[in-house]
């Protein structure tokens, strides 16, 4: 009698292997992208009147019409750090990818990304935690969470502090949510991501870059000093384009050769029915071989 | 090796050609490899199609060059409007 119970409790137990399969079947389905990843950057977005492919509403071109190179000069804004949304676009960019820890159980909740240019950091939780409530603080980096789709994390950053899409202040307000999308290629790792930004742009705008996996990278400290208010600028004066002021706005449209209108952004630039439409518009005529200024 | 979900598509025997307009040049040597990958935005409810490329060139690059495209897929065909060339018109 309890040969045939103990023969029943071990049939019921055949699950089991299979159980243990099931969290190493998705585990398997995950990418391993932690470690040093060395960028291969290609800085683009760098002239003024250059929004070509950003699809810009009234509001957020006219904030950037108004930006001025010198503002970067300001002691507010010299080490001032960039989210990682463009801190990985644009700057400085090694990067480094590391398991997040719970500080108590030591379990990984999620990825923390760190940047070399100003050192950004980003927490991504994928323990399935809720975002706070929409009161709560905005920070540099926001507030992430996210999950694995096959070989790629993607995770959605929002709580974010106002900053910049380009480097010649094409704006993205803190009402932005950012998707990042995370997806390694064998040694390459490619970062996508997604902007939503309902002040300034009307459709989502995308873009993506590349790293290469260097495991002996090694990532320098950024010490940041600010110069004393007026070394640079003088004290008291916000550098800027009033509206229609902004007499280098042209220079990039046409040093390419572009009607300027179509170098401003906009939804509608963006799409290729608007080949045939800027085909119709006036091209302004190149009047100097000097290269047009350039910031960063 | 992970377990794909992109399309990878790899290219050998070009004809010499260039990576941009401004004459920089690559081999009949270079290979191209493609990454295809396309994703739904939960967001903002768009597909896309996201498309890397990475030449390596033995012969005039030291290491190897990435490139990025990205595409909306959009509802129809009505943005399609492939033209003819024309040897008289800039490109």
């Amino acid at each position: 009698m309890r040969s045939k119970k103990i023969n029943w409790n071990m049939k019921a137990l055949w699950f089991l292997p299979l159980l243990l399969l099931l969290p190493s079947r998705l585990a398997f389905a995950q990418a391993d992208i932690l470690g040093e990843w060395s960028p291969r950057v290609y800085n683009d977005g760098m002239d003024i009147g250059d929004y070509t492919g950003i699809p810009l509403n009234d509001a957020g071109r006219l904030r950037a019409e108004s930006w001025h190179p010198d503002q970067i000069d300001l002691p507010e804004n010299m080490c001032r750090p960039h989210p990682i949304d463009i801190g990985l676009r644009v700057s400085v960019s090694q990067l480094r990818i590391t398991p997040e820890l719970d500080p108590d159980t030591k379990q990984q909740v999620g990825y923390r990304l760190h940047v070399a240019w100003q050192e950004p950091e980003q927490v991504i939780y994928t323990d399935g935690r809720p975002h706070p409530s929409p009161n709560a603080p905005h920070k540099w980096s926001g507030f992430s969470t996210g999950h694995w789709e096959g070989n790629t994390l993607v995770y959605t950053t929002d709580h974010l502090k106002e900053a910049y899409l380009t480097r010649t202040g094409v704006p993205r307000s803190s009402k932005s949510t950012v998707t990042t999308r995370i997806h390694r290629y064998g040694n390459y790792l490619n970062v996508t991501f997604i902007i939503d930004d309902p002040a300034y742009l009307t459709e989502p705008y995308i873009r993506e870059y590349s790293w290469v996996y260097a495991p002996d990278q090694v990532i320098p400290p950024f010490p940041c000093e600010m110069t004393p208010d007026g070394t640079i600028v003088q004290a008291g004066t916000v550098p800027n384009y009033l509206p229609g002021k902004n007499d280098v706005l042209y220079d990039f449209a046409t040093e390419y050769g572009i009607p300027p209108e179509s170098a401003l952004g906009g939804a509608e630039t963006t799409y290729p029915e608007y080949i045939k439409k800027m085909k119709t518009m006036k091209v302004a005529p190149r009047t100097t071989t000097e290269h047009y200024k350039r910031a960063g | 090796m992970h377990q794909a979900d992109y399309l990878k598509v790899v290219t050998t025997h070009l004809r010499p050609g260039y990576l941009q307009k401004n004459g920089v040049p690559y081999s009949g040597n270079a290979t191209l490899e493609e990454d295809f990958d396309t994703f739904p935005d939960s967001y903002s409810g768009n597909i896309w199609l996201t498309v890397t490329a990475v030449v390596m060139d033995p012969q005039y690059l030291i290491e190897p060059l990435f490139t990025h495209a990205h595409f909306k897929k959009l509802p129809d065909n009505s943005g399609w409007d492939p033209t003819p060339c024309r040897a008289n018109e800039p490109r």
